[in-house]
């Protein structure tokens, strides 16, 4: 996703001021004129002054093309929207399914929507969410979560 | 001497020679695969790595980057689709070798002479790391205030494309490192009242977010086209090498000397190694004009360069805790995990360790010789994995190390913000590096900028008195300033400054 330079300027000059003035609510070290806002400050002060010099050397670019996405086909979108789908989907889900469950959905997810051979996905799957439970589990003692699995574990 | 024995028992343990062969088959596969790239390697065995004692972890991801970078030029010459981007500078140059009918002489050439360039950049970081330890040494808060700036404005300076781009992608790591209390005053910042963002952001996720997760993003978002058809059998790929060697040893020379010093330099590694290599190989060349055509010279060139700059950006890593490329920056991490932390006084402290990762370089660019002739001849089965099926491992991979380093699912959150982060960062051509730069010596920049001006008690001078700090002072001042030094003198001249955009 290409976004206009103006707006991107635009994004970070007020980002940069949003730092600093939340970063000016830090308290003052006693006895020190140096406190913990200084550093932050310079830095959002830097981040706004990009943003600016960014906006006035982007004012010659396309104003009507605010931003634009590479991906050619709408179906590229969607699946960069799965990609990130599949990871809040692991993240929120993996407690409660177990590391086997849910890595299978994901891969099989995965494997679908970026065109693998369909009779391939399952055992596929299979074979990888099992030898990453055995590399990251049995050999490098991750505790990855049971779930479902609870019963069997080992 | 004992340390250097002691190191040599450290390497050559079973398990540790182990640990080497199996990270090398993983990089030489890494770098082979086009899409894949040394620092993806890197951020990827970090979780792996986490079990193992300090020289184990340190050996699996030297052997796995320099096995990347040199497998990174299998496809460059066969598919002409570079494996890292270290490789991309000479790929139409390999290609047109290998339509040329010259497939074996291209990939000897860089098989040997990544090997060159590699045993040059060791020797180097052997001989002068030490020696820069004793004087380092001697440094105070002020020159490693100045050090650490000289090594963030390089990034920014070297980096492709826009420095204002560069200079944000900086700002925003240096950012980031101020996340959480480890700050100066032990006051919390912008945490937000979460206690999983008091100690700051782990650098683990943010890493595999950053070089992983969001090149899965892209395969997603623009997936390139199924590969071409491949060239038939490869036959003996070291015949020819040794005259190659004997007809431009001042080329090999150049590049192995040039590739160490970029990599040395904060902020720029192997890729960009071999961009200013091949450039500079073209202009000194007797026959430039065969550059483009099939011309062996140029590979060898910035073959040997990339490969020496992996070892060169230990230099500054080892020594002074500055990354000299965004591998070492994540390596810098994983030294501080084991207790290993970087500077002068590792050379000190811990001798055995610091010679034993000396061994496991020589050990790994050796390595390279064998490991490097199968991974060609085998070149053919691993180019016809589809990306569609290593792409979802990958990202589950991700996950899963993401997890791995605090047991928290926390971390694959950060991960995934930092990946959709990068994505966006570079569609809209602000550089990764930087921010990765930032993000690791953000923490160090601050508590030697605060410890030098409670000492400076307010005089900016005091930052300029003591000569080494006055010189890198004025050193990245004057780097500041160049672009509008330049762009004074071109007015002057009456050019008109070309925008690119």
């Amino acid at each position: 996703m290409r976004l206009n330079d103006t707006l991107t300027g635009l994004l970070l000059l007020g980002f940069g001021l949003v730092v600093v003035l939340y970063a000016r609510t830090f308290p003052a070290t006693p006895g020190s004129s140096i406190g913990p806002g200084l550093f932050p400050i310079v830095i959002g002060l830097g981040i706004a002054a990009c943003g600016a010099v960014l906006m006035w050397s982007g004012r010659k670019q396309n104003f009507l093309r605010w931003f634009e996405f590479e991906a050619r086909q709408p179906r590229m979108a969607l699946n960069a929207a799965l990609v990130i789908g599949t990871l809040i989907f692991y993240a929120l889900a993996v407690d409660e399914l177990g590391f086997f469950v849910t890595a299978f959905l994901f891969l099989a997810g995965l494997f679908l929507a970026f065109g693998v051979t369909r009779r391939w996905i399952a055992p596929l799957a299979v074979v990888v969410t099992l030898g990453l439970h055995v590399a990251f589990y049995s050999l490098l003692h991750v505790p990855l979560p049971w779930g479902w699995f609870e019963g069997i574990a080992w | 001497m004992s340390h250097v024995l002691e190191a040599f028992r450290l390497v050559f343990d079973p398990a540790v020679l182990g640990v080497i062969l199996a990270s090398a088959l993983f990089g030489l596969f890494v770098g082979a695969v086009p899409g894949l790239t040394a620092t993806m390697a890197t951020a990827l065995l970090v979780p792996v790595t986490f079990m193992m004692s300090p020289v184990p972890a340190i050996a699996c991801m030297v052997t796995a980057t320099a096995m990347a970078i040199f497998a990174g030029d299998i496809p460059g010459a066969l598919l002409r689709i570079p494996g890292t981007p270290a490789s991309a500078a000479y790929c139409d140059e390999a290609y047109a070798m290998t339509r040329n009918g010259q497939a074996e002489l291209v990939l000897g050439a860089g098989l040997v002479f990544s090997v060159v360039g590699g045993l040059f950049g060791t020797t180097v970081l052997v001989t002068t790391a030490p020696v820069l330890a004793e004087v380092a040494l001697q440094f105070s808060s002020f020159e490693y205030f100045w050090l650490v700036l000289l090594g963030l404005t390089c990034a920014v300076f070297i980096a492709p494309g826009r420095p204002l781009k560069g200079v944000v992608s900086l700002l925003l790591g240096l950012l980031i490192a101020t996340v959480g209390f480890e700050n100066p005053a032990a006051y919390p910042r912008f945490t937000f009242g979460s206690e999983a963002l008091m100690s700051g952001l782990q650098l683990t996720p943010v890493m595999i977010g950053m070089f992983a997760v969001s090149e899965v993003i892209r395969y997603a978002v623009s997936r390139t086209a199924p590969l071409d058809e491949f060239p038939q059998g490869i036959g003996r790929i070291f015949r020819g090498q040794g005259e190659l060697l004997r007809k431009y040893p001042l080329q090999v020379l150049r590049g192995s000397v040039l590739g160490t010093a970029i990599g040395a330099l904060p902020g720029a590694g192997a890729d960009i190694a071999a961009w200013i290599s091949y450039g500079l190989s073209k202009r000194f060349s007797r026959t430039p004009e065969k550059f483009g055509t099939g011309h062996v010279e140029g590979v060898i060139e910035s073959g040997a360069a990339n490969n020496s700059a992996l070892a060169g950006a230990w230099i500054p890593a080892l020594v002074f805790g500055i990354p000299g490329d965004s591998i070492t920056a994540i390596v810098i991490g994983v030294l501080y995990m084991k207790g290993m932390n970087p500077g002068p006084t590792l050379f000190i402290e811990n001798p055995q360790n610091i010679y034993a990762v000396f061994i496991v370089f020589f050990l790994a660019n050796l390595l390279m010789l064998p490991l490097g002739w199968i991974a060609i001849k085998a070149a053919k089965n691993v180019l016809r994995v589809p990306r569609s099926v290593l792409m979802p491992i990958i990202l589950l991979f991700c996950v899963v190390g993401a997890f791995a380093i605090n047991n928290a699912v926390f971390d694959i959150g950060a991960m995934l913000v930092f990946g959709i982060l990068a994505y966006l960062m570079e569609a809209n051509g602000f550089p990764i590096a930087p921010t990765i730069l930032g993000l690791v010596l953000g923490g160090m920049l601050e508590q030697n900028l605060v410890t030098s001006m409670i000492k400076a008690d307010g005089s900016f001078g005091a930052f300029f008195t003591r000569p080494i700090a006055g010189a890198l002072g004025i050193a990245t001042i004057l780097i500041w300033l160049s672009p509008l030094i330049l762009r004074r003198f071109r007015r002057r001249t009456g050019l008109r400054e070309q925008t690119t955009e």
